[in-house]
């Protein structure tokens, strides 16, 4: 059975994740469970002492105390927590529950040159597979949320992408439970071939009735050529609290483009570590953070370049209005021996009212002198001249303000490459901002 | 009782025997640093009740904090009970006797930097009663002052002269409990500069520590107090490019700037403290806090700094904005070779209504050496109108050195507009191949293109300053290419 943790739980939080893990079944991953509750009891919650929280305060959090978000069984008629808005035809679409995806008998997703299977499903037939898995990204200090994530989660999707996929994958991220504090811990994993070539679509939604602990990790290895397009998109209500974090290992050549927009949420924490280990890989990263009500959005890229001829590029745009708290926190390490590595980063902030707040960290650590770095940071409100020129024209304030606020975004949005999926968030976006209807008539 | 105390025990009898008013001349404090040894030094130095007080609050506020860690520097571990808080100036005895008895090496770097001959000497801390030429000036320039009615002493002089001010203003902007090294240094400060500019006086000259004679050997817990009444201006300069003979390894001083209404306080620095040899043994350790307030409407604080000394530097001279339209500004070039460890940028924290910053900061690594640009520009609630433009650049030469940027920016109020750019490359290989090409040198090539890298930071340096701060850059970088 599990051995007790070294150290004591300090909090109610810290406690009931203790006592989750516990209540795990005593099968071949015990032993990588228990390692990483061990090391996540240890390094405890994070204060905002700790660099990569200085923003986010969890004390809240730490005095409550969470149980598992209740198992649905695959296919059982439960009522609907909210539909994803993303879904569009021809997209193929799986749903995970509670933590629990719902899927049909067999690895068929319905598209082909993927083979989808339940992460429990692996642990139970090749536990090794999920084991032996690379945690480097896991052992830092950043990466605490991961370890939990592996110490108790239950479920999850593993996707093997072998060609070119045609469609979006569609995977829906929704909670159903009932009053009280329930924690979902899922994970995905997502393995290519040599020159495989899919889109990943994560949309997490909220949850109905309590609140919500939603603590994900998405782990994305790319073999040689391969190119992925994965976007992580939040709506929930405003009682859920998300982590996620997303782990992209590259392999040469290979590329990614990840999008994390952020949309919903009551604290919204997204981690990115892309670790472009393979000579000639690129990855760019796109964030939209749209800061509203009391939400707070913390969203922490770490971006590696550890082989020669990497390239990054980042782009960011968040929105601080109501109480709300928007931090950008990026950090691009070039390592000794990445000659040739370029990176490029782009943040900027507009802060709508006096109540809100935008925190920018775009930290640079470069250990190599073959390098192209920079980055571009701006906070700042709408610009005058240009309210001006739309006020001259007879468009109404609130109307112009929303105009332009729009097209501040428009950097992120066009960047995202399937159109319906673009369609999708561009008609959610609209729905957050002032002025829904008039911004719509414009369209 | 431990044999530290009571040979502090023993030295406070002995003082009290001759009376407070003691030639200090040999006077040294043992290793160890205990309350006794605060008070001591505040005895010796004959301080008014206050500030002894002050320094006790500081030390017991100093036990109870932790050496901060989060600097990307490293360094063997500073065994703060093994050294001595307190030395009269060094007895002749131990100075060379005459520059044929200075290191060569020094000689060699004093001869590119252009110095004049007197004061190699000076520099190289050889035992001469005076430098006549200095004298003179410093008494031409005395005269000057007093006629403006301004304050110019060592810090000492003016705890004496002066007290009114120094319990009205030290301590102000950076408190007590600052942090670690800013504790240690208001328990145990031995000397330093205090600058007072009356009302509506604007300082006749740029003001020196390098001229100020009394200053000389004022210790390793420098104190530097400079305050701009109303309508004030002032240029200070402290330190000078040519390499200074230092026995501490440990430097941990504060600086503390107060503009009032419409003043303004330029603060140039250029630091050139042993860096260690070419493996890395030996150097100063450099913590300093340095922070101005703009408490005034319409004040202006402005840090220029050429950082090129020093085995470790820990600095960020910052600007409290507190006064409305006030503007703070920051130009910065850290240069670390060799084994160098620089870790420095600043704070522009905006309080008051359309206050302005810009920083400038140009960070150069060669050899092995880790060069971070570590800033805050913190826009709170009440700062509306708030504008800041920051521009932090890195150069490196070699492969095994490396250059970091850590850069805060905390934005709250919506009227406010803040900039940051960075960019870290390599000289442009293009670049040197069009200087090569044509025939210069590749160690001029790469002084060329890096004194045009710096241009935007030196060209704020006071003129005689701009002109050596060149020099010393070309010279802290020999070796660097090729």
């Amino acid at each position: 059975m599990n051995e007790p943790a070294n150290k004591a739980a300090t909090s109610a939080a810290l406690r009931s994740f203790e006592a989750s893990w516990r209540a795990r079944p005593a099968d071949g991953l015990a032993a990588m469970r228990g390692e990483a509750m061990q090391r996540f009891l240890a390094l405890g919650l994070p204060t905002p002492r700790d660099e990569s929280w200085r923003y986010t305060n969890l004390r809240a959090m730490a005095a409550m105390s969470f149980i598992d978000a209740p198992r649905i069984a695959n296919g059982a008629v439960t009522a609907a927590p909210g539909e994803s808005w993303i879904a569009g035809a021809g997209m193929s679409a799986i749903r995970i529950l509670n933590g629990y995806p719902q899927l049909g008998a067999g690895a068929d997703s319905g598209l082909a040159h993927v083979a989808v299977r339940s992460l429990r499903a692996v642990a139970e037939s090749e536990p090794k597979v999920i084991a032996e898995r690379h945690t480097a990204a896991a052992e830092s200090e950043e990466g605490r949320w991961t370890l939990l994530n592996r110490a108790l989660f239950v479920d999850g999707l593993h996707l093997r992408i072998t060609g070119r996929v045609a469609g979006p994958i569609l995977i829906v991220h929704a909670a159903n439970c009932p009053d009280g504090s329930h924690a979902v811990h899922s994970r995905l994993i997502v393995e290519t071939g040599p020159g495989a070539a899919a889109t990943i679509i994560e949309h997490h939604l909220g949850a109905g009735g309590g609140t919500l602990l939603a603590n994900r990790a998405t782990e994305i290895d790319l073999a040689p050529g391969a190119s992925i397009e994965h976007y992580r998109v939040f709506s929930g209500d405003e009682r859920t609290t998300q982590f996620d974090s997303v782990d992209v290992r590259h392999g040469a050549d290979s590329r990614c483009r990840q999008f994390t927009v952020v949309l919903g949420g009551a604290l919204v924490r997204t981690d990115l570590r892309a670790h472009l280990g393979g000579i000639g890989a690129q990855h760019d990263s796109y964030a939209l953070l749209a800061g509203r009500g009391a939400r707070q959005i913390d969203c922490v890229n770490t971006i590696v370049h550890a082989a020669p001829r990497t390239t990054s590029n980042q782009t960011a745009r968040a929105i601080g209005a109501g109480s709300s708290r928007v931090v950008f926190n990026s950090k691009v390490i070039v390592e000794r021996g990445a000659a040739g590595a370029q990176s490029q980063q782009s943040s900027r902030g507009l802060l709508l009212s006096p109540n809100a707040e935008l925190d920018t960290r775009p930290q640079l650590q470069i250990h190599e002198d073959d390098v192209k770095c920079a980055h571009g940071a701006t906070t700042g409100r709408l610009d005058p001249d240009m309210l001006f020129y739309l006020l001259s024209r007879g468009i109404e304030r609130s109307a112009a303000q929303s105009l332009l606020i729009y097209a501040f975004l428009d950097d992120v949005l066009t960047g995202i490459a399937s159109m319906p999926t673009r369609r999708a968030i561009e008609d959610a976006l609209v729905e957050e901002l002032p002025d829904a209807d008039l911004l719509r008539s414009f369209r | 009782m431990s044999s530290k105390s009571q040979d502090v025990e023993a030295l406070l009898s002995q003082k009290y025997r001759h009376g407070f008013v003691t030639d200090i001349e040999s006077d040294s404090l043992p290793p160890g640093l205990d309350e006794g040894v605060v008070t001591a030094i505040s005895r010796i130095k004959q301080e008014p009740q206050f500030l002894l007080d002050w320094r006790l609050k500081a030390f017991r506020h100093w036990l109870t904090m932790r050496e901060p860690a989060w600097a990307t520097v490293r360094y063997t571990p500073i065994d703060y009970q093994d050294i001595s808080y307190y030395s009269a100036p060094r007895a002749p005895a131990d100075a060379p006797k005459s520059l044929e008895e200075v290191d060569p090496k020094l000689l060699a770097t004093y001869e590119k930097l252009g110095i004049p001959l007197h004061e190699r000497a000076r520099l190289a801390g050889v035992a001469v009663d005076a430098v006549f030429d200095s004298v003179s000036v410093a008494t031409t320039f005395k005269e000057k002052l007093a006629k403006a009615g301004v304050i110019f002493c060592s810090f000492s002089e003016a705890v004496r002269n002066h007290p009114e001010l120094i319990e009205r203003y030290l301590g102000t902007v950076v408190p007590a409990g600052d942090n670690f090294f800013a504790a240690l240094n208001s328990a145990v400060f031995s000397d330093g500069s205090f600058v007072y500019v009356p009302a509506g006086v604007r300082c006749p000259m740029e003001l020196s520590t390098y001229f100020r004679i009394n200053a000389a050997k004022t210790g390793q817990f420098e104190r530097t107090l400079i305050i701009a009444a109303e309508g004030a201006s002032v240029s200070y300069l402290e330190g000078c490019t040519a390499p200074m003979r230092d026995e501490n390894q440990l430097h941990a001083a504060v600086v503390e700037l107060v503009a009032l209404d419409d003043a303004k306080i330029k603060y140039s620095t250029v630091q050139n403290w042993y860096p260690g040899d070419e493996n890395g043994v030996g150097g100063i350790f450099n913590f300093v806090t340095k922070r101005g307030e703009c408490r005034g409407r319409n004040s202006k604080i402005s840090w220029t700094q050429v950082e090129t000394g020093s085995a470790i530097t820990w600095k960020y001279p910052s600007c409290v904005l507190k006064g409305e339209n006030s503007v703070g500004e920051f130009y910065s070039v850290a240069v670390a070779n060799n084994h160098q460890q620089a870790d420095t940028g600043t704070k522009m924290i905006h309080i008051g209504r359309n206050t302005k910053s810009t920083i400038v900061a140009k960070g150069i690594s060669a050899g092995h050496a880790s060069n971070t640009y570590r800033g805050q520009v913190k826009i709170l609630p009440s700062a509306s109108g708030a504008r800041n433009f920051t521009q932090c650049d890195s150069l490196l030469m070699g492969k095994l050195c490396s250059a970091h940027t850590f850069p805060y920016v905390e934005v709250r109020n919506p009227g406010a507009v803040v900039e940051h750019e960075a960019s870290t490359s390599k000289i442009g290989e293009d670049q040197l191949f069009y200087c090569l090409q044509r025939g210069v040198s590749a160690e001029d090539a790469v002084n060329m293109i890096v004194s045009g890298f710096c241009k935007s930071v030196f060209k704020e340096l006071p003129m005689e300053f701009a002109v050596e701060a060149q020099n010393l850059l070309s010279v802290s970088l020999e070796g660097a290419v090729g």
